[in-house]
């Protein structure tokens, strides 16, 4: 199996798992209802409500997306009462590998992306606006398979396709027809 | 099963059937509570587990998922359209269990189309859990 290094993000996944672990520590201490809490402190359908409808500028997107990843790293086994592993961690990092060169991208305004765990240990990543919508999913550690769709003036336009997860360019030009006007 | 092995739609679910199939609160596209398509997808298993609402309801599914889960409704006939029907599959404990066909010699990228057109098709029977 093929592994993707990502040292800088693995550095920011790492500080997310351990503020998580601080959270369930001191969880009898805390008083959350007085005030505003930060991401870790959120419950998982709190923080991905909170996290995707926000727009973002340039990379910014990135991060966020890490925060929703761990979230669904961290499901147990049977997530889905269908007897799913928890998602496959060569796939954790292989999304982890993306995000880290998108970072070096420059790209347009992204929105937030959602992460969403498929069933016998898969990840997608999916966007929505208003006319627009582009999942790519992580078939396995070095494939993706993605579909976007368009309401254009004719009705509804689909396609779909594959590309190695090493090509990145696609992943690019992807986001760039989302964010594109 | 034809002779061939391969899994054929089953006349008698008819149309008007509703299929329960269980959504995980990570599978929502908020704002609107949509569901993804990843919902209708698996590494590992070639169809989608339902249940049929003549043998259970959506409190039924419901109670055999984890409490995060959810459940959508599909209408059989609706399903029928875009994939090559549902077969009754019952398991132990569990004898309304159907699955949709999903697998029919399509390409990954058809697949896509296919659950994502299984996911715009499911309207909430029980929201899953905040």
């Amino acid at each position: 199996m093929t592994m993707i290094a990502c040292p800088r993000l693995d550095s920011i996944f790492t500080t997310l798992r351990g503020r998580d672990e601080c959270v369930e520590e001191q969880a009898y201490s805390i008083d959350t209802a007085s005030k505003p809490q930060p991401f870790w402190r959120l419950t998982q359908v709190q923080a991905i409500t909170a996290v995707p409808d926000a727009s973002a500028d340039g990379n910014e997107w990135i991060e966020k997306v890490l925060r929703l990843l761990h979230r669904v790293a961290e499901l147990p086994y049977n997530w889905d009462g269908e007897g799913s592993p928890r998602p496959d961690p060569g796939i954790v990092s292989a999304v982890k590998g993306l995000l880290d060169r998108l970072q070096d991208s420059r790209l347009g305004a992204i929105p937030v992306a959602f992460v969403c765990p498929v069933g016998g240990g898969g990840i997608q990543l999916e966007w929505s606006s208003s006319g627009k919508h582009l999942e790519i999913e992580f078939m396995d550690v070095s494939t993706i398979v993605f579909l976007k769709e368009e309401l254009t003036p004719q009705g509804e336009s689909m396609a779909s396709g594959e590309y190695p997860l090493a090509n990145v360019e696609s992943t690019r030009q992807l986001l760039d027809w989302f964010a594109a006007v | 099963m034809d002779a061939c092995g391969c899994i054929q739609d089953d006349p008698t679910i008819p149309d008007c059937e509703l299929l329960y199939r269980g959504i995980h609160n990570l599978q929502l596209i908020r704002p609107g509570n949509t569901v993804s398509s990843a919902a209708f997808k698996s590494k590992t298993n070639p169809h989608v587990s339902v249940d049929l609402s003549s043998l259970s309801t959506p409190e039924e599914t419901h109670r055999r998922r984890p409490s995060d889960v959810g459940v959508v409704e599909l209408v059989a006939g609706t399903v029928r359209t875009i994939t090559p029907g549902v077969v009754r599959r019952p398991v132990e404990g569990n004898p309304a269990h159907a699955l949709i066909i999903r697998d029919f010699g399509l390409s990954k990228g058809q697949r896509e189309k296919v659950a994502r057109k299984l996911a715009k098709a499911s309207v909430w029977a029980i929201a899953p859990k905040e």
